[in-house]
């Protein structure tokens, strides 16, 4: 909503300059938007007068002033017919930028030194005309800034205003504001017409047909009117304020909802077939042709003004065209009407037009502003177009408004506040913002009507806060306890499980959740997607069911950057439709790692390889700690086929790891391995919340350790090799681990070497080698027995 | 013999301090302090001498024996310093860095606020992504055709459900669940359908607060407002309340804290020289939010308050572009 500072003042007076005008407003709710200073387009010119006038002498059409401009006697040429000594004129002095651009600089014109220029109206942004200087009030004083002496240096406030406050869409209504904050009387416009010529009743005739979308209808017919341009005055405050001007008629209608904040419309007369104006639902199939010539569809659900046949116009959101005022137009019938806000709402949404008057009465007009705007308006005409008013409007009132009573008490108020208010200064606050107050326990305010949004007691309180200022309650640092906060073991693994992962060297990113569906078509999960109905972008309309192809678009991204390794991890929430309609998708937390190009974080005498499988695998099972975790190969559509495994934990399904597919690879164009696993976050903290977490005993008697190299088919699983030593000697082993991998020439083909070493401790008593040893003979044993293994 | 015994000296100190390395300096050691050596012949003729003779040539070749094992133990130190100096590390060469991580920005804010309500006692609670009309507007005092639902534009799901355009939901869920008293957080991904640019995400992220108890009043959110302003954005930080409008808070208010740039800068580029940044929305639970959720309103009274992560990240770090968060170039990731 912009409203101009002088405007503003013609309804109320206040002692502020703008920049605390709005200062004060935006502490009771307005927000400030933006500023434009309309005096900063005159900057550099100032009020003159002409002293006197000789012709040029080297041109006939030129004349040389001496123009006083308050800081001394500047010489001039103009080359105006009308200039004349004693002239009261505008004068840009050297250095200025007028409106229309011309800058003004020191000159010698023929000859003659020309310090400045005497304006024209087309040089001042204020017309078209170039045919002489303005000549200006003898009143205004020399070396005034012109916009301040001419009242055109006034600033255009832009608020922005909340829904629930359509009474602050106009001029009054942020002048009642300021009456609020100050208690300076508030000055209603004069809207008292002189009626005169046939009454209106003779003339039109007015029905609703559907009370509830529209309680209040009232015309006022206008006879005799000359359409033209709007007056100066009129056009440049609408321009000010974001109107543009059209035509007297409109632009007065436009002024008045800026000015009271109720929408008005003027139709022709002759325009409305058999001179009927109906206030119905719009019928099946029928169309409506509107002022900016659009053709629009109407239903049975939207309201129309019609005439004896037709529709004229949308209620509350815009005209028609066939009704329109023209040149030509001499008798106007002028509607001011309250309409149901989710009547308009509907409409308007449905048509997707955005209006003025549609904002207005959808968020709730003032239902007893429409006689006042209407009488405003026709006040107005027929000062600046001429034309008389039929006698008394015509009231169609089927559901008449009542001002809403709300009890308020005065405890409750300061205690949800913290403020300590008296009852008289609460009263005091209220019957500024118009309400009326009954001085009882509780107090019973009867609410103004241009407040929709005042219904409740807390509606109540949030005003006598409003107006008292937020600013002048204390806050309160201490809090009333004991409170204690609950232990919640899922945020915390959730922070563990990234501080990890972070130790360990991947770096966490947070991606998308509204994904394209074509990645999960890749994975094979697009059939379980969510879709949104009204995606961001066409191809971006699911949600992501799995972490993995957004890892693969954060390493796509950062290789196109040049990185030499992708290492990443994501932990976030996964989405899967539910099965029947109307139920919520399941919405799970996954844990995806991603790594791929060079290991190390520096080049200099570091490894430089890539990684592979069992770079993540090690990160997996060091993130997961001690635990049940097993790997056994899988096939899954999006890795490369050997090169993945499914993970258990604990006998839990837990996730996958495994190498990206070329296809995978490819879609994302990454020319690089990538290795990536993906886990349920929900099984992992099962498993860490559930873990028992005491003591056992250190061993107190020394271990004997053992090597062992044996070969094998090269597909045995090795996990199984150890599963098998391990229940060999299950009292003794302490550990078994790999050190050792070979396939090659020296052994046959088909085959490889494993070399394992074995820790073997009796918890009870010292180890002798002995036991050692056939504890050792026992595991290649029953190695040769179930893999044909022999010692190498 | 005297004098030959000076000369020795002499000599053989001068081929010590010739030597190169640690060999040559081994066989000039038994050289001339051997059994064999000359030196220690003459020593060995001492008794043979008259007696008058005896001391000055035994001072002399105990002096020579001195200056050699002298010149012998300097030479030793000097080559071996030579030597490690020799194998000395440059010690500016890049360490052999391991890898460490960096957390992304929004996960570390999250910790951080985590942290700031926890030590104001307040539980962290989580809320569904997907959600339905009911938990996002209707209960929040949204009916469907208020003119507040314009304020958001929502991702509606196929099959019915939207996905949230606050963390409020939570609000809902949480009073569902828990009788009063109720003091909890809650941090997560909303979505608001919007046009994707330098200021604007279809997703974002934010935090809502909400306490609910007997007597809980306006200056309860003042003092926790106040509380996280100061810890997330410097001790000397003020926040003003302004009124606003959210349809489940009355009264309603937006807060601003004090810009960064302390009002030094009249062309300041977050705050634009008002001196006061706008933060996000708060305010007092509206009764008809208790009503949905089953609360007493006459017995019950709270404040409930939002704020967006990415803007505050924005701010505090000088972002220019919200595309960043979700973009994950890891040269951003690894700035913070």
């Amino acid at each position: 909503m912009k409203i101009t500072y002088n405007w503003l003042k013609e309804y109320v007076d206040f002692a502020w300059d703008w920049p605390e005008l709005v200062e004060r407003l935006t502490m009771a709710g307005l927000e400030f938007e933006g500023v434009e200073d309309l005096g900063a387009r005159y900057e550099g010119v100032v009020i003159g007068r002409v002293d006197s006038c000789c012709p040029h002498e080297n041109a006939d059409r030129l004349t040389v002033c001496q123009v006083d401009v308050g800081t001394g006697v500047n010489t001039i040429v103009c080359g105006a017919p009308n200039v004349a000594a004693g002239q009261t004129v505008a004068v840009a002095l050297p250095g200025t930028t007028l409106p229309g651009g011309m800058q003004i600089k020191k000159s010698k014109i023929r000859g003659v030194a020309s310090e400045g220029m005497l304006c024209a109206e087309d040089e001042l942004g204020l017309g078209d005309n170039h045919d002489g200087i303005v000549v200006l009030d003898e009143d205004f004083s020399v070396g005034t800034p012109f916009a301040a002496a001419t009242g055109l240096g006034d600033v255009v406030i832009d608020f922005e205003v909340t829904p629930n406050r359509p009474d602050c869409l106009s001029l009054l209504g942020i002048a009642r504001e300021v009456h609020a904050l100050t208690g300076n009387p508030l000055r209603f416009p004069n809207v008292q017409v002189t009626e005169s010529g046939p009454a209106i009743a003779e003339d039109v005739r007015i029905d609703i047909e559907t009370p509830d979308d529209c309680p209040r209808y009232v015309g006022r017919i206008v006879r005799g009117v000359e359409v033209g341009p709007s007056p100066e005055w009129l056009q440049r405050r609408l321009q000010a304020v974001g109107q543009r001007s059209i035509n007297n008629i409109v632009d007065i209608s436009n002024y008045v909802m800026m000015e009271l904040g109720h929408p008005l419309h003027a139709f022709v007369i002759h325009a409305l077939d058999q001179r009927r104006i109906v206030v119905r639902r719009a019928r099946a199939g029928e169309t409506l042709e509107m002022l900016d010539g659009t053709q629009c569809r109407l239903d049975e659900e939207m309201l129309v003004i019609a005439d004896g046949t037709r529709p004229q116009a949308l209620a509350g959101v815009m005209g028609g065209a066939h009704s329109q005022v023209s040149a030509d137009t001499t008798d106007i019938l002028l509607e001011s009407a309250y309409f149901a806000p989710s009547r308009v709402r509907l409409a308007r949404s449905r048509l997707g037009i955005f209006t003025e008057a549609a904002t207005r009465f959808e968020r709730g007009a003032d239902w007893d502003a429409p006689v006042q705007a209407l009488d405003r308006a026709a006040l107005l005409i027929t000062k600046l177009t001429g034309g008389e008013v039929a006698p008394t409007p015509l009231d169609v009132y089927p559901r008449p408004g009542q001002r809403r009573q709300i009890p308020l008490c005065v405890d409750r108020t300061n205690q949800l506040l913290a403020t300590e208010l008296d009852s008289a200064a609460i009263v005091q606050i209220l019957e500024r913002l118009g309400c009326r107050v009954e001085s009882s326990r509780p107090l019973v305010v009867t609410v103004p009507s241009f407040r929709p949004d005042l219904t409740r007691p807390a509606d109540l309180i949030e005003e006598v806060g409003r107006i008292y200022g937020f600013d002048r309650i204390e806050g309160r640092q201490e809090a009333s306890g004991p409170w204690i906060t609950q232990h919640n073991p899922e945020l915390t693994f959730r922070q563990v499980a990234r501080q990890r992962l972070l130790g360990l060297g991947l770096d966490e990113v947070v991606s998308n959740t509204i994904v394209e569906s074509r990645w999960l078509e890749l994975v094979g999960t697009a059939d379980r997607a969510a879709r949104l109905a009204n995606p961001p972008t066409e191809t971006q309309d699911a949600l992501r069911t799995t972490l993995v192809p957004s890892l693969l678009d954060v390493a796509r991204r950062n290789f196109n950057q040049r990185a030499a390794g992708v290492a990443i991890f994501e932990l976030g929430k996964c989405f899967v439709a539910a099965a029947e309609k109307g139920v919520r998708p399941e919405e799970n937390w996954h844990l995806a790692a991603l790594w791929s190009g060079r290991v190390s974080a520096s080049p200099y005498q570091a490894d430089t390889r890539e990684a592979d499988f069992f770079d993540l695998k090690g990160l997996l099972e060091a993130l997961v700690g001690e635990g049940n975790l097993r790997f056994a190969p899988a096939d899954r559509p999006e890795c490369r086929s050997g090169h993945a495994a499914c993970i258990s934990l604990g006998g839990e399904p837990l996730g996958w790891l495994g190498q990206a597919s070329t296809d995978l690879c490819v879609a994302f164009d990454l020319e690089r391995q990538v290795h990536i696993f993906e886990i349920s976050f929900t099984a992992l903290v099962r498993h860490w919340h559930g873990r028992e977490r005491s003591f056992t005993a250190l061993p107190k008697f020394p271990p004997i350790e053992r090597d062992l190299a044996i070969v094998v088919r090269a597909d045995t699983a090795t996990a199984e090799l150890i599963a098998t030593m391990r229940d060999s000697a299950p009292h003794l082993v302490e550990s078994i681990e790999v050190f050792d991998l070979y396939q090659g020439d020296q052994i046959e083909a088909g085959h490889k070497s494993v070399a394992f070493a074995i820790r073997l401790r009796d918890r009870e008593q010292t180890l002798q080698d002995a036991q050692a040893d056939a504890a050792t003979s026992a595991m290649l044993k029953s190695l040769e027995v179930r893999f044909g293994a022999r010692l190498r | 013999m005297l004098e030959e015994v000076r000369q020795l000296a002499s000599v053989v100190v001068a081929e010590i301090a010739a030597a190169q390395d640690d060999k040559a300096l081994e066989a000039l050691r038994v050289h001339p302090l051997g059994r064999k050596s000359r030196l220690r012949q003459i020593a060995r003729q001492i008794g043979h001498l008259p007696a008058a003779q005896r001391p000055a040539l035994g001072e002399a070749t105990g002096r020579a024996q001195q200056a050699i094992q002298q010149a012998l133990d300097d030479k030793a130190l000097a080559l071996r310093q030579m030597a490690e100096s020799a194998s000395a590390l440059d010690v500016t060469l890049p360490g052999r860095r391991p890898l460490l991580g960096c957390a992304h920005l929004l996960s570390q804010l999250t910790d951080e606020l985590i942290s700031i309500f926890q030590g104001m006692g307040f539980d962290v609670a989580d809320g569904p992504e997907a959600e339905d009309e009911y938990h996002n507007f209707d209960a929040l005092n949204t009916p469907a055709d208020h003119p507040a639902r314009d304020l958001h534009d929502t991702f509606y799901l196929e099959g019915g459900g939207l996905m949230r355009t606050h963390t409020s939901t939570v609000q809902i869920r949480v009073m569902e669940q828990t009788p009063p008293p109720v003091r909890i957080i809650s941090l997560g991904r909303c979505y608001r359908k919007e046009t994707v640019d330098a200021t604007h995400h279809f997703a974002f992220h934010q935090i809502e607060g909400l306490y609910v108890d007997r007597g809980v009043s306006f200056a309860d959110l003042k003092g926790t407002i106040e509380a996280m302003g100061r810890q997330l954005m410097g001790a000397e930080t003020l926040v003003r309340f302004r009124p606003h409008f959210f349809p489940f808070t009355e009264p309603s208010v937006e807060y601003d804290f004090t810009c960064i740039c302390k009002r030094q800068r009249a062309n300041c580029s977050i705050c634009k020289g008002t001196g006061w940044i706008e933060i996000a929305g708060a305010g007092m639970v509206d009764p008809a939010v208790f009503t949905a959720v089953g609360y007493d309103p006459d017995e019950y009274t709270g404040f409930a308050f939002g704020m967006g992560l990415e803007r505050i990240a924005m701010i505090r770090h000088g972002i220019d572009d919200v595309r960043r968060f979700l973009e994950n170039d890891l040269r951003f990731i690894r700035q913070f």
